[in-house]
Formats: structure tokens, sequence, C-alpha cells
């Protein structure tokens, strides 16, 4: 799909690609422009890092910033400036007639790692705050910086990079961000080349949809959702392997197992969409459990409800993409569950502590654990059936424990009545919504309320997805997140469905 | 060593734990109880939400107590004769408790920051077994498992604000009065199961292994023998397990703030441990586990939650290797220890060759940042950065002869001459373009002098005799002029009568602090000047054995320029002027050894 321009809703949304982490964001309260990169985990506070102003020597100009064509614009009354980003993790910037500042930002600084101008030995100048490096690189014009120190505070209170015009008054700078200190690439980019780049790559990601979005505001949860991807980066000790969706570019750079593996089911290519539970499965722990978030810096084994049944049962060609790797992978997945989350006795599935309904902090949960919940048992049975018929596929020697307990299971879902039980056989209050579940098992009807936790599972397996995500209201809300751009992309593949 | 509440030994300074153990105690000042942190997510103890208020229960109900006990196990006593409850801690991740008589103990999850609370808490709940779970996020697991007696739990959520309000678990006696249980600690879902030694093994071990551990080092003579005591129990209290990111045993730097294993502090180890050079060479290889695979730094530090490796610390593993080797002899480093660590070394000489040369077209170097300086905040860089200081040629100098003792015990007498002529290359280049004849200064990369009345300008002792003797002549009057650096205590970090001095919440600019005191006497002992050298570490080591190795100590109640009272940090606080360090520790130990043993 040919795209003339990044369909975000500028300066709301943040000016970003998939697999950079550098992004160009718009301050509420000034309305200035900043450079940041999307934060490691949940550890915010990195989307200003730096201030990029127009100047006339020390005095900042007034100036206004839009999109246009697929790059920032800068412009005031002397000139303007075009941004936009490139690969790997660089700003690219063309101006004509201006001085560009680049000064203090308003990201949180790390423990001494506060904002610091530094001209040294290496080409161009140094920005550093909150442990992110940027370095500057005039390919035409040129940089200076002022600096100060203030001891007490250990932190430079004011530190600027300038970046000025050559003699014509052109000015091209990259800037590249990193973690640590790394040689800038030689190469140089352009502003066109970067922008075409990012306008093809996103084309592709809308071409590689189920169900292309069908008016602007589905193809903006598009754009958020391929910018969210972020790749893993070379560390001492790196936490994840291949990209993943993070929660929100800005704010939450933490991927979700949930997110990650339900976008799978959006991809029209079964390859692709494998590899999607590939990047998380391969983070298992060695007793089975896969993280519930991963970032580059950290997992978080706190399992929640097991999705992947879900996507396969909306999505049979996707198991049909699996390989034997992806098979056992998924087996110890599931062991997990088999192992430490499964009552012999009544042969049910339960959740053991809160957090494992997935449906955030503020959600019910028993005081009678362990919960035997509809939802659970539920998402057991898809991935059970699943794993059996793949199993069958691949020839695999467990296909006939993996049907046996899939009938076992199937048996006594219904055991479990609307909304299932806690250790002392007490109805399970519903307020988590977990009886809408049944709607995957082929239950034909549309509840009064959608858990807004469990839309997005059920607007992806539900044969009733588009009137779920009617009911939902998917449409017309705040999209900030990653989340609410797949509810919204969700939709359209269910009505594509029909 | 004895430890008791009130006196010397009390908990308010004092971490009481053990070696490869994550959890610690300390006394609450203001509530005169005992709490019980755990240091596994790295976090500063002030913003920990990992902390465990204590009570002790007699019939059920919170009474005052009191405690005394040594490195095995802890006693808490109260009035009424004959009760008593014990706690010990292991380093197999789970404490032991116990008493009689219906004594029991609660621990209540109250984080260190205000209005968190319960906060760590994802998760508890009942086990069949009758343990109870709870599930703490970064933290890992515990698992509180009665052995004798019951553990009961109160866990309110509050659906509102989406997490815990409250979370406690009290351990309560059996019907002949007894209880005995273990708090455990794990990741994962394999829970592992309570260890079968009884309390009186498991103190024995304690005992055992904090005795073993003073063969890292060589032994004092009298009359510092209690002092040594204090000192190893310091360090062995901060040695931390592998666990998470962390790999194989470092030293944490302190249990109620930096609880991480800082890189130039596993080097700062290593030239205490003069008794077993092996340990000491383990300690000095153990941050190139975490090397940027991309340019070669070594990260700030590592703890089982996390690497920080937005910068480098000071490369003082260098210095640490030249010195053990000076002190032991090179035989230790075996052929395969050498060609394992030789390349790691030279990468970390071109990451700093690199990235911060100075560009003058030979290895002088700057530093970008406090971090890379390690003296945070010395007077030195009041100009900011870069600067081209004397510590960091001084260290890459010592990486550079690192290099060259690696490279023989590889067998690569050329590679050694090439790696030591590097080094005397920029040992030239240190006199030649730092020394002014009084001190080392500091400059701007652009050649400006940086005014410093700082006692970073003469940390390039630590050299010894590799420096000319007119050098060391000078430094060792300098710091002991009257009026300038040296005071009862040590040498000030910052001279005591500049204006900048600071003796407050400053690190180096003022206060009198272990590792100038340590690079000092270290260096002008090696370089002959044996009667100065003995005269700071008389200062240094005669305070610590009176008050303890703390990071550092205000000089005086009054800034002798103005006459006006010091600053002061209000006590006591989570911080790291509070309490006993190992990075103190370890730096008076090396003093000691030098000096005295």
């Amino acid at each position: 799909m040919r795209v003339k321009d990044l369909p975000l809703r500028f300066p709301t949304d943040p000016y970003c690609r998939a697999l950079t982490r550098l992004m160009l964001c718009v301050d509420d309260e000034s309305g200035d422009l900043f450079i940041g990169v999307t934060p490691d985990g949940t550890q915010a506070g990195r989307d200003m890092l730096a201030r990029l102003s127009p100047c006339r020597g020390e005095e900042v100009l007034p100036y206004t910033v839009a999109q246009e064509n697929g790059a920032i614009v800068l412009s005031c009354g002397e000139g303007k400036a075009r941004l936009a980003l490139a690969k790997p993790d660089r700003v690219v910037i063309e101006a004509e007639g201006i001085s560009l500042l680049l000064g203090k930002g308003k990201s949180a600084a790390v423990f001494m790692g506060g904002g610091n101008a530094v001209d040294d030995a290496l080409p161009g100048a140094l920005y550093v705050n909150a442990g992110v490096r940027v370095r500057v690189l005039a390919r035409v014009g040129s940089t200076s910086v002022r600096s100060s120190w203030d001891l007490n505070a250990l932190a430079d209170p004011d530190p600027r990079v300038f970046m000025h015009p050559d003699a014509a008054g052109k000015l091209k700078v990259e800037m590249f961000a990193s973690d640590f200190d790394e040689l800038p690439p030689e190469d140089e980019a352009s502003i066109d080349a970067a922008v075409k780049e990012t306008l093809d790559e996103f084309g592709r990601f809308l071409d590689g949809l189920c169900a292309p979005p069908k008016d602007a505001e589905a193809l903006r949860a598009a754009y958020i959702a391929w910018s969210a991807l972020q790749p893993p980066r070379r560390l001492a000790a790196p936490q994840i392997s291949a990209p993943v969706y993070v929660q929100n570019r800005r704010k939450l750079g933490t991927a979700k197992l949930s997110d990650n593996v339900l976008l799978a089911a959006l991809l029209a290519d079964p390859g692709e969409a494998a590899g999607r539970l590939r990047a998380f499965l391969a983070l298992e722990n060695g007793e089975g459990a896969v993280p519930c978030e991963a970032d580059n810096r950290r997992r978080l084994y706190e399992s929640e409800l097991p999705l992947f049944g879900v996507v396969f049962s909306a999505r049979p060609d996707v198991l049909g993409a699996l390989t034997e790797a992806d098979f056992e992978a998924l087996y110890r997945a599931l062991g997990w569950w088999r192992e430490f989350r499964y009552c012999s006795e009544r042969g049910l599935f339960y959740y053991l502590h809160r957090y494992e309904p997935g449906c955030g902090p503020k959600a019910p949960f028993s005081e009678n654990a362990p919960e035997f919940a509809v939802e659970l048992n539920v998402c057991m049975l898809l991935w059970l059936s699943a794993m059996a018929d793949l199993a069958d596929r691949l020839g695999r020697p467990e296909a006939a424990e993996l049907r046996e307990a899939r009938e076992r299971l199937s048996a006594e879902l219904p055991k479990l009545g609307e909304r299932g039980f806690d250790a002392a056989g007490n109805e399970l209050a519903d307020d988590r919504g977990g009886s809408c579940f049944r709607l995957l098992l082929g239950k034909k009807e549309t509840p009064e309320r959608i858990p807004a936790a469990y839309a997005l599972p059920l607007i992806i397996g539900a044969p009733n997805g588009a009137d779920l995500a009617a009911k939902a209201r998917v449409r017309g809300g705040r999209v900030l997140s990653l989340r609410r751009a797949l509810m919204l992309l969700a939709a359209d593949f269910a009505e594509r469905r029909g | 060593m004895l430890f008791e509440a009130n006196e010397k030994h009390s908990l308010l300074r004092i971490a009481y734990t053990r070696q490869n153990c994550y959890f610690c105690l300390w006394e609450d000042y203001f509530k005169r109880t005992l709490y019980l942190l755990a240091a596994i997510g790295g976090d500063m103890a002030s913003s920990s939400d990992l902390r465990f208020d204590i009570d002790y229960l007699e019939d059920g109900k919170p009474v005052r107590y009191h405690y005394f006990g040594d490195e095995g196990s802890l006693t808490l006593r109260t009035r009424t004769a004959g009760k008593w409850s014990e706690l010990l801690l292991t380093g197999d991740d789970f404490l032991r408790f116990r008493g009689e008589r219906n004594t029991g103990l609660r621990l209540t999850l109250n984080s260190n920051l205000p209005g968190h609370g319960a906060i760590a808490l994802h998760s508890a709940v009942r086990l069949p077994d009758g343990s109870v779970e709870a599930v703490m996020g970064k933290y890992g697991r515990f698992r509180f498992a009665p052995i004798r007696g019951k553990v009961e739990y109160r866990a309110e959520y509050d659906c509102e604000q989406g997490r815990y309000a409250r979370f406690e678990v009290d351990m309560l006696p059996d019907e002949n009065g007894c209880y005995e249980c273990d708090v455990i600690s794990y990741e994962g879902e394999r829970r592992p199961a309570v260890d079968k030694r009884s309390f009186a093994e498991l103190r024995e071990e304690n005992l055992r292994s904090f005795a073993e551990f003073f063969g890292k080092y060589k032994r004092l003579p009298d009359p510092w023998k209690k002092t040594e005591e204090e000192l190893v129990y310091t360090v062995w209290c901060h040695v931390m397990k592998p666990r998470g990111f962390l790999k194989v045993p470092m030293v944490m730097m302190h249990h109620n703030a930096l609880s991480v294993a800082m890189a130039w502090q596993q080097s700062f180890n290593a030239c205490a441990m003069l008794g077993d050079p092996k340990t000491a060479f383990d300690l000095i290889e153990a941050m190139f586990l975490y090397q940027n695979p991309v340019n070669g730094a070594l990260p700030v530090n590592v703890c089982p939650g996390s690497i920080s490796d937005g910068n480098s610390q000071p490369p003082l593993q260098g210095y640490a290797l030249d010195f053990v080797t000076k002190m032991c002899g090179e035989e230790f480093i075996t052929r395969e220890m050498a060609e394992r660590l030789l390349p790691r070394f030279e990468r970390v000489v071109e990451y700093w060759t690199t990235f911060r040369n100075v560009g003058r077209g030979d290895d002088l170097a700057y530093v970008l940042n406090p971090t890379e300086a390690g003296m945070d905040d010395a007077s030195i860089f009041a100009k900011g950065f870069p600067a081209v200081s004397g510590d960091i040629q001084t260290l890459l100098i010592e990486c550079m002869y690192a290099c060259a003792i690696l490279s023989r015990r590889a067998g690569d007498a050329a590679k050694a001459e090439a790696w030591t002529a590097r080094a005397d290359r920029l040992l030239d280049a240190l006199i030649t373009e730092l020394w002014d004849g009084d001190k080392f200064v500091t400059k701007k990369l652009d050649g400006e002098v940086v005014e410093s009345l700082s006692l970073a300008c003469y940390v390039p002792v630590m050299l010894g005799d590799r420096l000319p003797k007119e050098i060391t002549r000078r430094i060792a009057e300098k710091l002991l002029e009257e009026g300038e650096f040296m005071t009862p205590y040590g040498l000030a970090s910052e001279s005591t009568r500049s204006p900048l001095a600071h003796w407050g919440w400053h690190f180096t600019l003022g206060r009198v602090v272990s590792e100038s005191n340590m690079f000092c006497v270290l260096g002008l002992w090696l370089a002959g000047e044996k009667e100065a050298a003995k005269k700071i570490a008389d200062a240094w080591c005669g305070n610590v054995a009176e008050r303890g190795p703390r990071l550092g100590f205000t000089p005086a109640h009054h800034y002798p320029l103005t006459g006006e009272p010091t600053d002061i940090v209000l006590m006591p606080h989570i911080g790291d002027g509070w309490s006993w360090t190992s990075w103190s520790a370890c730096g008076t130990l090396a003093m000691l050894e030098t000096v005295y043993a």
C-alpha cells in the first residue's frame, strides 16, 4: 500500500517508526519540540531528552512545528528545518537559514545522569541525558557547545549544543542515540531517503495485515501498532532476542505477551505471525513459564491468562505454519500450566495468584484462591485442541495424550457453570467478565457488557467479534496505547472475517 | 563479634547478615525494632519497597524487645524472664526463626517509601502444606514455611488503588508454646523444600563461614585484632552470591544504600585480599563478564535484578592487579587465567583510549561525567566535563601495566614489553602535562587549568615507586602540611582551607573518605615514604577502630576558613554516611595489611 504520509495525530502522537527508539515529541504544556527515546521497561521519562529549537545566538526563536509529507517541519521567521528518522536510530535534519539548539530536556535524570553537553574529541558534539547519549554530527555546517557545571547538583544546569549553518545558510545534521559510547556510522542519511524508507515500511506493514484499515482512525491505530515495534539491543545481558511490540512508545517500553500473541492473529502472513509467538516463547525460564512482560533489560515471570489457543482458533493457518521446534516450545509453555495450575481431581485449571487473570491490578479476585475460572479453562481448552491438532500434523508422540487431555477438559468444563468457582466451591463473582469467553466456544450472543481487559481476545476469537467490537465501542475513543490500537485493528479483522 | 542493642555493635549502623545472603537486618532508629531488607532488586534502601518490620509477640501481642547475638544468630528478649525468640540468616536463601514459651514473631511489609506500604506484594496465598507464598515482583517470591507451630497472614487488597494495603505474617507457637519457621526466597514456581538442618547446625555453619573468611586477608597484629574482626565481618556480610544477573560472587557496597556490586568496589576489595590472591583475581575479573559487546566498556554496577551499563566507573582493575602482584607475587596467575583475562583487559584500555582520548595523538584521556571519576563531586570537576585529570591517567597507566603482567604470565614477552612501553609513555605524559611542581592539576580539553584544592590532585601517588622520588616526596610533604588535608581522622578530600570544602552531604568535597586515603597510604608506602604513609594510616585506621568503617567522616564541627558550623545531614537517614560499608572496610584492611601486617 502506498502511503503519502504517516497517519499519526501530531503532536498528540509521537513521530516515530518501527525498529528505532528515537522519536520526536511535542510537550503538551509548552508546545516545544523534543527528541526522546522509548524508555526501557517501566522506567518512564525518556521521551523528552532534549529540546530542539531554532535559535539566533543564544536566543530561542518562536516557531511552529507540524507534520508534512512524512517528515516533521519546524518553521520560524528566519527559515525552516525538516526532520525525519533514519536507521539506525538517528534523527536527520535539513535546515535552511536557521541555527538550531539542542537544550535542556524534561526527562527524569538517573543518578548522576542529568543533562550534559560536551564538546569531546570525537566528531560532533555529545548531549547526554538520563543515560542516553545523543551524538550530534553536522554533515553540513558545524556544532558548538555551551556547558557549565553545578558541583552541588552534579549536573549541567542548562546544557546546550548549537548547530550552525554553513556560509550558504545550509545545515545538515544527524543525531544518533545510544545507551553507551559508539562511533557514529560514516554513511550519510538524507531526509528524502529516510521519509521514503519510513513510508515504504509502514505501507508494507499495512499490506501485511489480514484486514486493511478501513478508515482514518484505523489507519492511525495501525501506525501506533507498527511504531510500537522495538528492536533487541546489543547489551551485556539482553533480555529479548527478537523485536517485540511495546505498550506505549512514550511511557511504557515493555512488551506484554498478550499484546504480542494477539497481534499475531492480525498478521496475514502465517509465518510472520508465528514469528511473533516465537519472540516470547524463546524467553521461557526453564520451568516452561513465558514472561508476561519483557523488554531489553528485564523479564517478568508472572503468568497470565494464556491466549495462544485464541490465536490458533481464530487463525488455523498460523498453526499450520508452526514447526517441530515451535511445537516443543509451546508444549513446554503448556506444560507449565499443566504442572503448576491443573487440579487433577477436578480435571480443571485454576489461577493461584491474583495477577493471573491478566486484567489489571484493579480487577477482583477471590479471597479463597485457587480460582477455577471459566476464561482460563476455555483458553486452555482451545490451546489443548490446537496442540493436539499440531501434534497430529507433525506426527508427534504427544498427540494421543493431548487429545485425551482435551477430551477430559471438555467434559469438565460444564461443571464451572457460568462463572467458575473458588477453592470453597463458591461461584465466582462475574465482575471480571470471564464468562464472556464462552463466546469463543461458539456461544452465539452479545453480552451486556464487554470487559475492557478481555475485549481484544474476544473480538479476535469470537465468531461475532464485530458485534463485540461495536459493543465495546472500540471506535471513537482515545487511542494512545498498543492495546487500544490492536482493538481497533481487531474490529476490522473481525468484520472482514464476517 | 558481639551485636547488641544500645552498644557499639548495635544494628543502627551495622547490617546484620552474612556472606551469600540477600537479606539483612537493621534496627529502626525511631521504632527501636528490627526490620528486614532484601537487596535483590538493587534499590537504594531508602527507596526499597521490600522492607519487613519485625515485631516480637508474647501471647500473640507485640512487646518491646532487646536483641543480642553474634555472627551465628540473634536472640530477641523481653522483660519477661525465660521467654525468647531467635533468628538467623543463611547463605542458602532462607532465614530461620524460632522461639518457645508462647513467643512468636510478626513480619509486616512496610515500604521505605512514604505511602507505599505493602506495594511490593503482588499476591499472597496459602499453600496446601500450610505455608504462605508471597509474590513480590522484581524481588522474587517468599515462602513463610512453618516447621513447628503455624503461620497466619493478613493480606488486604485495595481494589480501588489496585494494590495491597497491608501484609502481615505471624509465626505462632504450637500447643507446646514453640514455633520454628523458615522464610525462603526463590524465583519461579518450583518451591525449595524446607531445609532439614537444625537451628544449631545452621548457626555453626554461619560461624564457620565467618571464620574461614579471615583466610582471605593477612592476619593483623595487636592492637588491630578487634578492628580486624569488625572489618572482616563487614566485607563478609556484603558478599553476594550468584543470582539473576550476578554470575559470580561479588561484594556489595552497602546493604542500605547502593546495594549492588559496583565495578571498582570489586577491585578495592581485591586490594585487601592479600591472603588469597586467587580470590582477589576473581574479583578483578568479575566485572569483565559484563563487558559491553560493542565498545568494551565495563558497567557501573551489577545486581541480581539489573546491569547498569549506561556509564563506566574508573578502571581500577589494572591498579588492583598491579598492587596484588606487587604484594603477593605473580605466580598465582596461571597461563590460563592470563590468557582469559588479557583480551578483555585490552578491550577496556581500547575503550578508554578510543572514546575518552584527548585527541593529541597519544593516550592522554579525559572523564566525561562524575561516575567515571569515582570522586563524584571533587573540586577538580568544578568546571565540568570533559576533564583531563590525573586520576584517570593513573588508572589507565595501571591498566597498561596490568596488560603487561598478564602478557608476561601468558608467555608473550614481546607484548608485555610493548604494554610496558605504552604505560611508560602515558606516565611521562601525566608528569609532563599535569604535574605543576606541587600537585597534579586537572585541565579542560582546551588546556585551561582547573584551580582546585582537592585531594584528588594527589591521588596519582598511587603509582608508588613508578613516580620520580621528587614527586612522591613533595606529595608526602603536601599531604602532611598543617592546615591542609591532614586531620585527626585521616586526609580530608578537600583541603580544610578551601572555600569549597563541604562536610555535609557531599562525598569528596571535604569529608575524610576511605578510598582516597587508601590510595595515598598505599602509594606513599610503595614509594618509600613510609613515615608519611604510617601517619595517615594511623589517623584513618585509628578512627575506624573507634567508630567503625563508615564511608566518610566529618573532620571537625566548624569550617577552619570561616568559623561557621559544619553542614550536616540530620541523622538518622538511610544513606551512606550512616552505616558500615564494605568499601570502607576493605580500604582500611588494605591499609592495615600494607603498613602493619
